[in-house]
């Protein structure tokens, strides 16, 4: 009590007069406040009383505190808005886990503040020609900022480590059973009561198995669009848990001496290879996967301009300022996407709870299909561990990888196979993309 | 529906594999090339004398059979062509 003294005590009573006074236009007013809502209700009132003066002109005491009071946000919140208090605090928890538990900050904080800018009442963020209604029509409506961000993907990745050892491209490829087995996951999800997802959107949920948050906007924004907030946020924060998801999962289905195996050194890659590899992806992807060409080609371009060496100040843009103001633009938007109209219902429940199944499986295709392929390599084995990599969590996944390795073998150091497992599953994911694209486009 | 998304994902998982196994196949076959045609690396310049050093400190050892072994490997590294249809 002794902190409710004096000039606090005086703020908070002139507060309470507020807020009493809005919530009694709120009430008094029905009919004005559903057509526009509190603050309009407050003008309305204050018109009533000279109704020969423009609204705004007139100011007594008491109407410009209705004024006041019916536009403050707590008035909303009390009024009928109470599920945008709710998403402050979705807002203010991915805030916390970016900032304090270190969980994809560089996504989760302009998600955050997305998320209470969208949910502020009668700031208007989200609307058209809000901050946020601009970002979002500007650069995701036409995938502009994805895009941007797979170029310095591409201008950050080095795909050497694939060349030397290019066999793990397939665990790449396995991985995406993240994507397509929990596309029956959500089609089963339909039994249950709340659920009523269309084979569109279920692909729009699956495509978080790809682990990969610009290929989850792009697909979602085309197929689920007002669900495409969850399955980025639901996406990017797997994404940062990868090292508390992923570990069982392989201890579970590898034996003490697998994950001893011991992998070849890889060859040396030339200059010259590293060069034409984003041509490569590039050319098979024109010929075999046109509808996924927006994505690899924004990947192959970073990653030419990365090896050619002839633009590094591109190259240096691209990893760094564009690749930053993308991201900052791309977490706004998405941001934008978690206002409680479309976040606060059952579906958001579902993609969260889907998203986890997603994960378990791309990560237990690609451990369990480098157990195949070892089968049929017995003198090159794979270690299976590095096939949790081919999810493509980068690098997050071949950390993991290697850091689990170490634990049963301090001396088989598996980083760089993980690496190339783990840039495989960014082009894996890119193609199951595209495949989704092709199919329901 | 579960048919449907079935089919969606034999589909989606045959393609993925049909695509990374095009690109396993031009990834190995690239690498071959770039094998068989890349120029051979310029050997390690050889250290010069260290100022200060002793005039008969040889990085290579004082032996000479050692050094006619440096000298013969030397040669071979700058005269040789890189084997044909062998990768590295």
């Amino acid at each position: 009590m002794k902190y409710l003294t004096g000039r606090r005590l005086r703020l908070g009573l002139c507060l309470g007069l507020l807020l009493a006074a809005g919530a009694g236009v709120a009430r008094a007013e029905p009919a004005e406040a559903a057509a526009g809502g509190p603050a309009d209700a407050a003008v309305a009132v204050a018109v009533a009383d000279d109704p020969g003066r423009p609204a705004g002109d007139d100011l007594s005491l008491r109407g410009g505190m209705e004024r006041i009071a019916a536009a403050t946000g707590l008035a909303a919140f009390l009024d009928d808005q109470w599920g945008a208090a709710v998403m402050l605090g979705v807002g203010l928890l991915l805030l916390y886990l970016g900032v304090a538990k270190g969980f994809e900050p560089l996504l989760l904080v302009p998600i955050g503040f997305g998320c209470l800018f969208v949910n502020a009442p009668f700031a208007n963020m989200g609307a058209e020609h809000g901050l946020l209604g601009l970002i979002y029509n500007a650069g995701i409506e036409n995938d502009l900022l994805p895009l941007l961000i797979f170029m310095g993907i591409g201008a950050m990745s080095d795909f050497s480590p694939l060349l030397g050892n290019p066999r793990v491209v397939l665990l790449g490829a396995a991985a995406q059973f993240g994507v397509f087995g929990t596309l029956l996951g959500v089609v089963l999800l339909n039994h249950l009561p709340g659920f009523d997802f269309s084979l569109k959107e279920a692909s729009a949920i699956a495509i978080i198995g790809a682990a990969d948050g610009p290929t989850s906007i792009v697909v979602g924004r085309r197929f689920a669009p007002d669900m495409m907030g969850s399955i980025a946020v639901a996406a990017y924060s797997y994404m940062a848990l990868v090292p508390l998801i992923q570990p069982p999962i392989m201890r579970l289905l590898t034996t003490p001496h697998e994950r001893r195996i011991r992998m070849r050194q890889e060859r040396e890659v030339s200059r010259l290879e590293r060069l034409l590899f984003p041509i490569l992806i590039l050319l098979v992807c024109i010929v075999f996967l046109p509808a996924a060409v927006p994505l690899m080609g924004s990947l192959a371009l970073g990653n030419f301009i990365r090896e050619c060496g002839a633009v590094e100040r591109l190259s240096h843009a691209m990893q760094n300022e564009i690749m930053n103001v993308a991201t900052i633009l791309l977490g706004l938007g998405v941001g934008m996407q978690l206002d409680a109209v479309k976040f606060l219902r059952p579906a958001t429940l579902g993609i969260i709870s889907i998203g986890l199944m997603a994960f378990a499986l791309g990560t237990a295709g690609g451990v369990v299909f480098a157990k195949v392929m070892n089968l049929f390599s017995p003198r090159n084995p794979i270690n299976p561990l590095i096939g949790s990599a081919g999810v493509s969590a980068f690098p997050m996944a071949a950390r993991v990888s290697t850091r689990l390795a170490l634990e049963y073998d301090p001396q088989n150091v598996l980083l760089m196979h993980a690496m190339g497992a783990n840039v495989a599953g960014q082009i894996g994911s890119i193609v199951a993309g595209g495949v989704i694209l092709a199919l329901f486009s | 529906m579960i048919k449907d998304a079935t089919i969606v994902m034999i589909l989606g998982m045959g393609t993925v594999f049909l695509v990374l196994l095009a690109l396993l196949a031009m990834m190995t076959l690239g690498g071959r090339l770039a094998a068989r045609f890349a120029r051979p690396r310029p050997a390690a310049p050889a250290p010069g004398p260290v100022s200060g050093a002793a005039p008969d400190a040889d990085p290579a050892g004082s032996d000479s059979q050692t050094r006619v072994a440096v000298a013969v490997a030397t040669a071979s590294r700058h005269g040789a062509q890189p084997e044909r249809g062998v990768s590295k």
